[in-house]
């Protein structure tokens, strides 16, 4: 808001109704999963990692060192379990300089980069964007820290089987996950794993069928551009 | 046709970024973009969710905003980290739409159907304000979000836009009067379904 701009409806002369659905549209948050999958997906913590605190005994002085360490050794295990779970698919641009067991890379479907001061947009793109909103899916329980750091031990144990040409294992260890996290944060990740693991299992028809549906059905996943190899095997 | 333009280079874009060897960015860039998303990730996920995008496609277009972010953070002013956040979530929202778009009915027989909804609950609340946007011109309602929901100022929106500063306020004017006159429209048959 800038001097000579006008007043925001919600602040003055919003009837209730008109204010009540305003503010709730202004106020509505990605779902916790959500939130999580893109940050592994843009090589960041799956959560916010607050500032450490200082440890009791700690002088003042030398709390900015201790939280600096503190944090450069997350950011070292955020970059392990993010390329794990990922795939490279951001980190082949934003991974932290660690032996991360980074996988072949697929470049991430990006668009182009609009002007950075005022990146100009078409005026009638708003009107390609006319849709329903029919399908809500209720909030997924946030999970624990500790959940997450397990999924993420789960998938990663399942992409290293795939790369040490251990397909069969990674199908088991992809089954476990199906069965102990079914609203998992990285159900995504979990199908094209499953379908790599087919392709290198030999299951290439299956694989095929499985890569093409999974394409359809994410079309703007990055995901799909890793699996696009596999849907147009022959 | 600049839309077509855009989408044909966006190929080249993402052939190059293949061949192009990986590059490891500076801690400080890394920490930046923490900060940007902390920042910033909620309201570009909703600016595309008033766009049309369900939560999941969302997600998607967010990731996508901020993959760009991450390439030019060197270029991003502090002050202009939100108008180019939404300017390039809006390009985005624009080439994932054109997979989804469904028109709406232009009738109100919909509205009719949706006066029927809790409005206390939140997420009714939401879907009947987007529902509302529906029923106003798009390239008002355009607008609109961008200045009511958004929080951009009209001279960022005239930027963003590349539109003059007059008719940023013009168009503003208009979708608050088409806005009011739906969200007047289910109010009445709300109050009809007792529901008001």
């Amino acid at each position: 808001m800038t001097a000579g701009d006008p007043t925001k409806l919600t602040a003055v002369g919003a009837t209730d109704l008109e204010r009540h659905l305003l503010e709730a549209a202004a106020s509505e948050q990605p779902a916790p999963e959500l939130e999580t999958r893109m940050r592994l997906a843009l090589g960041l913590a799956p959560f916010a990692v607050p500032p450490p605190a200082a440890p009791a005994g700690v002088s003042s002085a030398a709390a900015p060192v201790a939280a600096a360490k503190a944090g450069a050794a997350g950011w070292v295990a955020v970059g392990l379990v993010a390329a794990a779970v990922t795939g490279g698919v951001v980190l082949s641009r934003l991974r932290a300089p660690s032996p991360a067991p980074v996988v072949a890379a697929a470049p991430a479907a990006v668009p182009e980069s609009p002007a950075v001061e005022a990146p100009a947009v078409h005026p009638t793109a708003h009107r390609a964007q006319r849709v329903e909103h029919a399908h809500h899916r209720p909030a997924a329980p946030a999970p624990s820290a500790a959940d997450i750091r397990a999924e993420i031990a789960l998938v990663d144990a399942a992409r290293a089987a795939v790369k040490s040409g251990d397909p069969e294992r990674a199908l088991a260890l992809l089954h476990r996950y199906d069965a102990t996290y079914p609203a998992g944060a990285f159900r995504p990740e979990v199908a094209a794993l499953r379908i790599e693991s087919l392709a290198a299992d030999g299951q290439t028809d299956l694989a095929r069928t499985r890569a093409r549906d999974f394409i359809a059905a994410h079309p703007d996943s990055p995901l799909s551009t890793r699996l696009a190899r596999i849907a147009n095997a022959r | 046709m600049k839309n077509q333009d855009m989408v044909g280079r966006l190929t080249l874009v993402e052939r190059s970024r293949a061949e192009a060897p990986p590059k490891a960015p500076p801690p400080a860039d890394r920490a930046r973009l923490e900060q940007m998303f902390v920042a910033h990730h909620a309201m570009v996920w909703r600016t595309l969710r008033r766009r049309g995008l369900d939560a999941d496609a969302a997600a998607d277009a967010t990731q996508q905003t901020f993959l760009v972010a991450a390439e030019r953070l060197g270029d991003i002013n502090l002050d202009s980290e939100r108008a180019f956040l939404v300017g390039t979530a809006l390009r985005v929202a624009f080439s994932v739409g054109r997979k989804t778009v469904r028109w709406q009915l232009e009738d109100d027989m919909d509205l009719r159907a949706a006066a029927g909804r809790d409005v206390l609950d939140k997420q009714a609340a939401i879907e009947l304000c987007d529902l509302a946007l529906s029923k106003v011109d798009a390239e008002l309602a355009e607008i609109f979000v961008l200045f009511e929901l958004d929080g951009l100022s009209s001279p960022e929106i005239a930027a963003l836009l590349e539109i003059p500063l007059g008719t940023v306020a013009s168009r503003l004017r208009r979708a608050r009067e088409q806005f009011r006159a739906v969200v007047a429209r289910l109010e009445i048959a709300m109050r009809r379904e007792g529901h008001a």
